[in-house]
């Protein structure tokens, strides 16, 4: 919409919509911007806040002035000032009652008329810079937020203070205030949180907290009223636009043991229970059965079974295991059968056959006791040798095998009656909690937050591990759509956790994990679900009606959640496009025909930010590496539209320094089929590593002055490195050893922030961008000597941080926001702007240039 | 500045606690000086936006034994230092003006020096414009109390728009230069604006224009440095210039981008404490457990 700057704001009355940002304003209608009829206009100032009124726009700048434009005869009639006019971080209009609010860098908020320019109040309980003011709709409040992390709202019509309400941890950047009369903050910390005033106490009480953004920051908020619930929409740093119903009412229920059974006998407490449609099973200590239907509690059987008994969802039915072996299955009707059993049954796992036959696995205390597999009359269908030491946890049979978990974290895999030796598949001695089929993959989860998509076959391949930061995962649940849910605990809190899009749909506390618990989620409604769970010895429920409105929570998907360092396409797959950043994110995305970026993949490997990433020539692997010495070397499949990535292997540190960083590297790969790899380190050292048969090791450690390395380039037996000293150095690089210095000149001023090479008919052209403004480039000949062949002092206005070279021609981008295009003679061909902030890095693929920072920009070049 | 581990991670952090300055920043001052002279001969300097007070410190020790008058302002209270004279005032309040003339007598200074800096949002366009509303804020100063020949400093964020800054100071003094100093990480997008030899803008009074009161930009625009607001919004010419680039510091000296191998058994207490930040009271009922995530 603005040809420079970013869109601030945005603001609408009727059919007129207002949208400002930096200096730029524009006065546009939904049917026009469809047209292309907009017109870009400047207040010459920093645009604060834009307020309608018919016919009219009220322009509020930074230095607390309000233009009053004519949007009819286009012309400003006036320009209204007070005798506040310190600068504002943040404004806003109530142009019914022709009220303007500012909020100051220096804690004040100031309330004028800007008709008559006088000031009415001017709140000074504040510290430090106001970041957002918000009038109510009825225009008689007024909220706000500063730097100290607090909220108040003000009573217009008193002055008065009606409530302060404190708990973000860290900088508060908008405000709103929803129909139901809640306050909504959205925050630094990455979360949103509705307040309620409470008068008597002058407080702002936190009633929910929301989440649903990655890294840092959610910069703003609006909501709606929708059907009669009120819709939260957050947009974040990470690019990502989230819905949330936020008047889904929350129900609680509990039913003590008495309320259940009526006479409880002596000692008789709450054993297991499973929950399907309507309708819940439950199974007690005294081994009685019983079913809620209706609202209402009854005796189900009058079978008892034993102290142990525990209740399984079998297929659509109930299946109640007692520890002797016998079995009653509740659907419609109610049957028992019992199986022969050598051992006292210790687990019964669902499993379901060929022919989607549902079955149990069973195993039982006696060691030698085969597993067996038993359908729903009791019969035996399958046996299985028991394993030494393994307690099974979890089970699933698939494509004619069966696939065990066990307690130490040991996963089997049985083909026929023989099973494959019991390997751990993560590094963890955790229980393994779930199996799921996915389409082609084998999906298996741990306690310990581990998760991976393996072949399924008796090798187990994994494709893709990774570790849920947030707490165990107890269950994996596929949704209608193919969205990955984890449900699982941390502390006294259980979760379910989208894992498809890294966000926490709902967390409740419950009291922790060690508990009988189950939940229901809707398959096609995350947000609907039940949670039961025994607490001081009563069954709980919590459950919520889902969002009913939207089908997505997402309306977009967005990128990384801080800058992006490192981004760069793979030579093997077209349209893959890699990024790291200082999110500690790893992404792989995949470009569209429309050229969007549709992130699939976001590794999160790596505990430190990321400073740089390249792929393998060949395109199969992938190297990051960043702070904490951390570089990770991973594989890559690309399956029709779905991106697997494993660790295959990590550098080992060396420092014990938990500040150093790997600032760059280069690979080359040897005729022997072996790896070498030269790492630049931000304490001024250089190192050689042979990678060999998946592991590291190290050649030679160099150390170059004391400074921070910048650029390592691996080349026809050199290595050449440049660094914040503003230096160009040649090393010779031959047989696994580094020379010493072959040359070292001086290339920039201060720090040389990007550089590239190439080597044409045996001389070394070397380009390099720096801190200095400036860009240049050398040749390196056989004798060791340097030429210049160009430079241009005043390339861009401010650091290079960025270049790709290719086909002849260079491309650099800055902190200037510019993206540029040189001829390798120093020709200067083409100039753009980018409105992504801190650009730091470019990849290019065919006619796709990609600038990355603070998110992605896309170009196409002729 | 605390007792932190950031000893470790920052020589310059954890060297300005060995030296007794009170800020790392101390170092840019001098690493400035070590290339455009500007502590060896002047009488009377203004330090702005001074606290903690690191370049008072340096502007003090420095010219130490010479008569020269220093007078520091800030909204903060500030410790004294000896040799300094403090007021606590805002920059852009036509009585600070005042006040500074007198402490010199009625005499203009020879530099006017400023280390401010924003609250930093992460916005980056945000963040450059509240800097250089701040730059010239202190430049509204500055054109009030400087000599004609002046220098005027001033740390700028190096983004998108500084061209049209460094066009407007072009305007004023004959020299503007972008300087960087080692103790300045290059990772970060600050720099240091050196400005030489002011030209007072002629047939203006700039004493008088500040008692008109009105706002920085309203100054600028009477002073001809700022285009007015047109009737009809459209956007003015913006003249965009390159300032020279200048790396200041010596090779040798100490790199605010390398990690350095710790040999520091003990950690220092810093020379002042730092001053109480906005969030104070939220960081108290962090700690007593009143706020909870």
């Amino acid at each position: 919409m603005f040809s420079l700057h970013k869109i601030h704001g945005i603001a609408a009355l009727g059919d007129q919509i207002a949208l400002w940002g930096a200096k730029s304003v524009l006065f546009t209608t939904l049917e026009e911007t469809e047209n292309g009829d907009i017109r870009e206009l400047s207040a010459n100032d920093w645009v604060v806040s834009v307020g309608l009124k018919l016919g009219m726009a009220f322009i509020q700048t930074a230095h607390n002035e309000v233009i009053e434009f004519d949007l009819d005869a286009k012309r400003v009639n006036q320009v209204r000032k007070c005798s506040e006019c310190s600068i504002l971080y943040s404004g806003q209009l109530y142009t019914q009652s022709n009220l303007c609010a500012a909020g100051t860098v220096l804690g004040g908020v100031v309330v004028w008329d800007y008709n008559t320019e006088q000031v009415k109040y001017n709140f000074t309980d504040h510290e430090g810079s106001i970041f957002y003011v918000q009038f109510s709709p009825c225009g008689k409040f007024l909220a706000s937020c500063s730097d100290d992390r607090s909220i108040i709202v003000w009573d217009l019509e008193t002055g008065e203070l009606i409530g302060r309400g404190w708990g973000h941890a860290s900088r508060i950047w908008s405000l709103d205030f929803a129909d139901n009369g809640l306050v909504i903050s959205v925050s630094e910390d990455c979360t949103a949180r509705l307040w309620q005033a409470n008068v008597q106490k002058k407080s702002l009480e936190t009633i929910q907290v929301v989440h649903g953004h990655q890294g840092r920051n959610i910069w703003c908020l609006s909501t709606t009223k929708f059907e009669g619930d009120t819709v939260l929409v957050t947009g974040g740093g990470d690019g990502r636009i989230k819905l949330q119903n936020i008047s889904q009412p929350k129900h609680f229920q509990e039913w003590s043991i008495t309320d259940i059974v009526g006479q409880p006998e002596k000692g008789e407490h709450l054993k297991d229970y499973k929950r399907l449609e309507d309708r819940i099973v439950l199974t007690t200590s005294a081994g009685k059965i019983y079913t809620h239907v209706d609202g209402a509690w009854s005796r189900l059987d009058h079978t008892i079974l034993d102290e142990y008994s525990v209740v399984r969802l079998v297929g659509d039915r109930f299946v109640v295991a007692a520890r002797d072996g016998r079995f009653v299955v509740v659907s419609d009707g109610i049957y028992q059968f019992k199986v022969e059993l050598v051992g006292k049954l210790l687990e019964a796992f669902p499993v379901t056959m060929e022919d989607n036959k549902p079955c149990l696995l069973l195993q039982t205390e006696n060691k030698t006791e085969p597993y067996r597999i038993v359908d729903l009359n009791g019969e035996t269908l399958q046996t299985f040798a028991p394993i030494q030491n393994f307690m099974i946890t979890s089970a699933l049979y698939h494509r004619g095998m069966l696939f065990v978990g066990s307690r130490a974290g040991g996963v089997a895999v049985s083909k026929g009656n023989e099973w494959t030796t019991t390997r751990r598949i993560f590094q963890t001695q955790d229980t393994i909690t779930c199996f799921v089929a996915i389409s082609e993959r084998v999906m298996i989860s741990c306690r310990s937050g581990h998760y991976g998509l393996f072949s399924p076959d008796t090798q187990l391949t994994p494709f893709y591990t990774n570790k849920l930061q947030r707490g165990s995962v107890e269950r994996i649940q596929i949704q209608d759509d193919g969205t990955v849910l984890f449900f699982g605990f941390k502390t006294d809190k259980f979760f379910i956790w989208n894992s498809t899009h890294d966000y926490e749909v709902a967390s409740e506390v419950c009291g922790g994990a060690h508990r009988a618990w189950c939940a229901e989620v809707n398959r096609a409604d995350e947000s609907q679900f039940e949670l039961y769970f025994t607490k001081a010895g009563k069954l709980s429920l919590i459950s919520k009606p889902g969002n009913q409105h939207f089908k997505q929570s997402i309306l977009r998907t967005g990128t990384h959640g801080r800058e992006i360092r490192g981004l760069e396409f793979s030579l093997a797959h077209q349209g893959l496009l890699a990024s790291a950043s200082e999110d500690t994110c790893v992404n792989l995305a995949l470009l569209d025909k429309n050229d969007f970026i549709e992130t699939k993949l976001s590794l999160r490997h790596h505990v430190s930010g990321i400073q740089v990433l390249h792929w393998s020539l060949c395109g199969k692997y992938l190297l990051t590496g960043g702070g904490r010495e951390e570089l990770i070397w991973w594989r890559v499949d690309v399956h029709d539209k779905d991106v697997y990535a494993m660790e295959i292997a990590r550098l080992p540190t060396v420092s014990k320094s938990p500040d150093l960083r790997i600032m760059d590297f280069d690979l080359v790969e040897t005729s022997e089929g072996s790896w070498i790899l030269a790492t630049g380190y931000s304490d001024s050292t250089l190192r050689l590593w042979r990678f060999e048969n998946g592991s590291f090791s190290l050649l030679v450690t160099k150390k170059y002055r004391e400074c921070c390395i910048l650029n390592v380039h691996l080349i026809d037996g050199y290595l050449l490195t440049s660094a914040t000293d503003g230096h160009l150095v040649l090393w010779h690089c031959r047989d696994g050893n580094i020379g010493e210095p072959l040359l070292r000149h001086q290339i920039h001023q201060s720090g040389v922030r990007c550089s590239a090479v190439q080597l044409i008919d045996g001389m070394i052209h070397h380009y390099s961008g720096g801190d200095d403004n400036a860009l240049v480039a050398v040749t390196v000949n056989a004798q060791h000597e340097v030429t210049e062949v160009f430079r241009h002092n005043d390339a861009h206005s401010s650091t290079i941080s960025s270049m790709a070279l290719t086909d002849g021609k260079l491309y650099t981008t800055g902190c200037d926001q510019k993206v540029r295009l040189w001829s390798l003679e120093g020709q200067l061909l083409q100039s753009l702007y980018t409105s992504v902030a801190d650009t730091g890095t470019l990849a290019l693929q065919n006619d796709k240039l990609v600038a990355g920072g603070m998110g992605l920009a896309l170009f196409r070049v002729e | 500045m605390g007792k932190s581990s950031k000893d470790k991670r920052d020589k310059y952090y954890r060297k300005a606690k060995e030296e007794g300055w009170r800020a790392r920043s101390a170092y840019k001052l001098l690493q400035l000086n070590e290339e455009f002279h500007f502590l060896e001969d002047f009488s009377r300097v203004v330090d702005l936006c001074a606290a903690p007070g690191s370049w008072s410190q340096v502007l003090s020790r420095q010219t130490q034994g010479r008569d020269r008058t220093i007078v520091s302002v800030d909204l903060q209270p500030m410790a004294p230092i000896p040799g300094v004279t403090t007021i606590q005032a805002d920059i852009t309040h036509p009585t600070t003006v005042d006040k500074i003339l007198s402490e010199f007598g009625g005499h203009q200074a020879d530099l006017v020096v400023s280390d401010g800096a924003p609250d930093v949002t992460g916005l980056h366009d945000l963040d450059e414009y509240v800097q250089a509303q701040l730059v010239f804020s202190a430049l509204q100063l500055a054109t009030a109390v400087l000599r004609t020949g002046g220098t005027f400093i001033a740390k700028i964020f190096r983004g998108r728009d500084i061209e049209l800054m460094y066009a407007q100071l072009g305007r004023l003094f004959e020299t503007v230069t972008c300087a960087k100093p080692r103790s300045s990480r290059g990772s970060s997008l600050e720099a240091f604006i050196v400005c030489q030899n002011y030209v007072p803008r002629a047939g203006w009074d700039p004493l008088e224009l500040l008692k008109a009161k009105g706002s920085t930009q309203e100054y600028f625009e009477k002073l001809g440095l700022k285009e007015p607001l047109d009737s009809q919004l459209q956007a003015v010419e913006e003249v965009r210039v390159i300032a020279p680039f200048l790396a200041c510091g010596d090779l040798s000296a100490y790199d605010s981008d390398a990690t350095y191998v710790d040999t520091t058994e003990y950690s220092l207490d810093p020379v002042r404490s730092p001053v109480a930040p906005p969030y104070k009271t939220a960081l108290d009922l962090k700690r007593q457990g009143v706020i909870r995530r």
